[in-house]
This record gives C-alpha cells, sequence and structure tokens, in this order.
C-alpha cells in the first residue's frame, strides 16, 4: 500500500530537514513548509519551551528559547501512520546537550502529528523523562550536592 | 472488524477498572492475563518505579510501588491500532494523587502496546512531565 498523504508529508519533512540541528534554519523552513497556518504544538509543562504554542510566531519565539538552552538532535527510529484518525506518530531518539553545562542526555521521545489536509496542523510531544532532561541543565557541582555526593 | 489485538485490549478494558484504580486487585489481575509471561515494561527513569521490568511477577512488584505512592486512574481517549506492526497506541488521560502529600495531577500520556499473538508483549509509558509527577511526592522524591 502506498504511503498516505500524510506520511508522504512526514517524508518530505525528514527529507528537508536537518535532525542533526533541529532549531537551525533549515528545519525551521522544512517544518513551516508543511505545518497550517493555525498550528499548534504542545510542549511538557516544566521545560522551559513550555506550554501551547499557537501559529509561527509563537512557535519560532519557543525555537528561540530552545535554540538558546540545548543543542539538540534526532533520529527517527519508526514512524507509524493512522490515515484514519488523520495521525502519524514518531518514535525518536533524542539527544541533547545544554549550552550552559555541556552536559547532555539521549531518550527516546514520541512525537503525536494531527493532520489537516494533509498538513500538520497540531504536534504533541512527550519525551521519556522531563526530569532526565532539566539534570542537564544543572551544573554537575549543583547535581552531586543534591544527590548527597559526587557523582 | 477489530483486529485481534483489539479485541484483546478492549476484553482487557472491561475485566480491568482504569478509569477508577489502575493498581487494584480486578485491574492487576486483569492485566497478568492479558501479558505475556516474558513480558516487558519500560517506566521513565527518574520515577520511583523508575525502569525497564521484565517478566509478569517483576512488573506486579513494580506495580505494587505504584501503589504504596499513588491513587491511579487512567481513561483511554484514542486508540489507534497498527496490527501489521502488532501495536496499538493508546493515547490517554491520567489522573494520579500522591498519597503522601494529597496532591493530584492530570496529564496527557501515550502508552506504546506491543503484542505477540494477541497477548501485550511490552509496553513503552510516555507521560507528559515526569517532573510535574514528582512535584506531587513533595521534596526529595524521585529515584535514589
Amino acid at each position: 500500500m502506498p504511503p498516505s498523504r500524510n506520511m508522504q508529508t512526514i517524508d518530505r519533512l525528514r527529507n528537508r530537514s536537518n535532525f542533526d540541528d533541529l532549531t537551525s534554519d533549515e528545519a525551521h523552513a522544512a517544518s513551516l513548509a508543511e505545518y497550517t497556518e493555525d498550528f499548534v504544538v504542545v510542549e511538557p509543562p516544566s521545560l522551559p519551551q513550555r506550554g501551547e504554542h499557537h501559529g509561527r510566531e509563537q512557535w519560532l519565539a519557543m525555537h528561540e528559547i530552545m535554540r538558546a538552552t540545548w543543542q539538540q538532535k534526532l533520529t527517527v527510529e519508526h514512524a507509524w501512520d493512522v490515515p484514519e484518525h488523520d495521525v502519524v506518530v514518531l518514535y525518536s531518539r533524542m539527544d541533547w546537550t545544554a549550552k550552559e553545562t555541556g552536559r547532555s542526555a539521549i531518550w527516546p521521545t514520541v512525537q503525536v502529528f494531527h493532520f489537516r489536509d494533509a498538513k500538520i496542523c497540531r504536534v504533541e510531544i512527550f519525551h521519556q523523562d522531563t526530569q532526565v532532561i532539566l539534570d542537564t541543565l544543572e551544573p554537575r557541582e549543583a547535581a552531586a550536592t543534591a544527590a548527597g555526593g559526587e557523582r | 472488524m477489530a483486529s485481534a489485538n483489539l479485541q484483546a485490549y478492549e476484553q482487557l478494558m472491561k475485566a480491568a477498572e482504569f478509569e477508577h484504580d489502575i493498581t487494584s486487585d480486578r485491574s492487576r489481575n486483569a492485566m497478568w492475563d492479558a501479558f505475556t509471561e516474558d513480558y516487558e515494561i519500560v517506566e521513565p527513569p527518574s520515577l520511583p518505579h523508575g525502569g525497564v521490568y521484565k517478566g509478569r511477577e517483576e512488573w506486579a512488584r513494580m506495580n505494587a510501588k505504584m501503589r504504596s505512592l499513588w491513587a491511579q486512574k487512567v481513561t483511554p481517549l484514542h486508540i489507534w491500532d497498527l496490527p501489521e506492526q502488532d501495536l496499538i497506541i493508546l493515547y490517554t488521560d491520567m489522573e494520579w494523587t500522591a498519597h503522601e502529600t494529597g496532591r493530584t495531577v492530570r496529564f496527557p500520556a501515550v502508552e506504546l502496546l506491543h503484542f505477540r499473538d494477541a497477548k501485550i508483549c511490552r509496553v513503552e509509558m510516555f507521560l507528559q512531565d515526569t517532573k510535574v509527577i514528582l512535584d506531587t511526592l513533595g521534596p526529595g522524591a524521585g529515584r535514589p
């Protein structure tokens, strides 16, 4: 069976984007070409880029926060197409390095993409563990003190 | 027609009481029957019950750990069945209340349910925000 129109959109995004630098200009342009004008991105509430971001301007502002905080890479491992619900679910491996502390973490993430007319209208991000991500922002000395010893 | 995996999941939903109590005896027994013997579950590492659990016995111990900390409810909002991948993706609404502090949090979650012969053989949990969940436990909570 040929890929659905939604999956073709995801394939195009994967081909044109730069997943070695998620917040690069190249990645921005590739994403915006596949998003509806009123798209919404939902980020976990504890992260610096938290909340619902509506439309291009809010999304770019959110990306600026992420770009200032981490170097971000993503490797897609699975893409699951649910065309009857206008959904594609990506299972990816994230690799982020905090610019302030130099600390890195790698973890799996699920991204739920909702579609309208084969354009992405809503993205929800489910990282495996936001605490692990937040830990990268803590200097090693502070983390060791909080844990009660050296790491 | 519903796939064999979806039928198994629907049977599990009827037998359990996830919308009232995920870790009750009734829910636990229903899950035990729905899982393969070598069932594996992956929980976020920072949570007190974080890690990879192999086999139903290990899972039952993890389940008891969760029960000691929270009252947990889950309502499936979307069930995405992918029989060719032997996978069901659940999009759920969770509500957890910490016994110690009385703090409650509601959040969306994605559960990846992998199947073998219409039994669940692996689950991977993606809760929207583990930091928010840990905050319900009060200071010093989380992995030792």
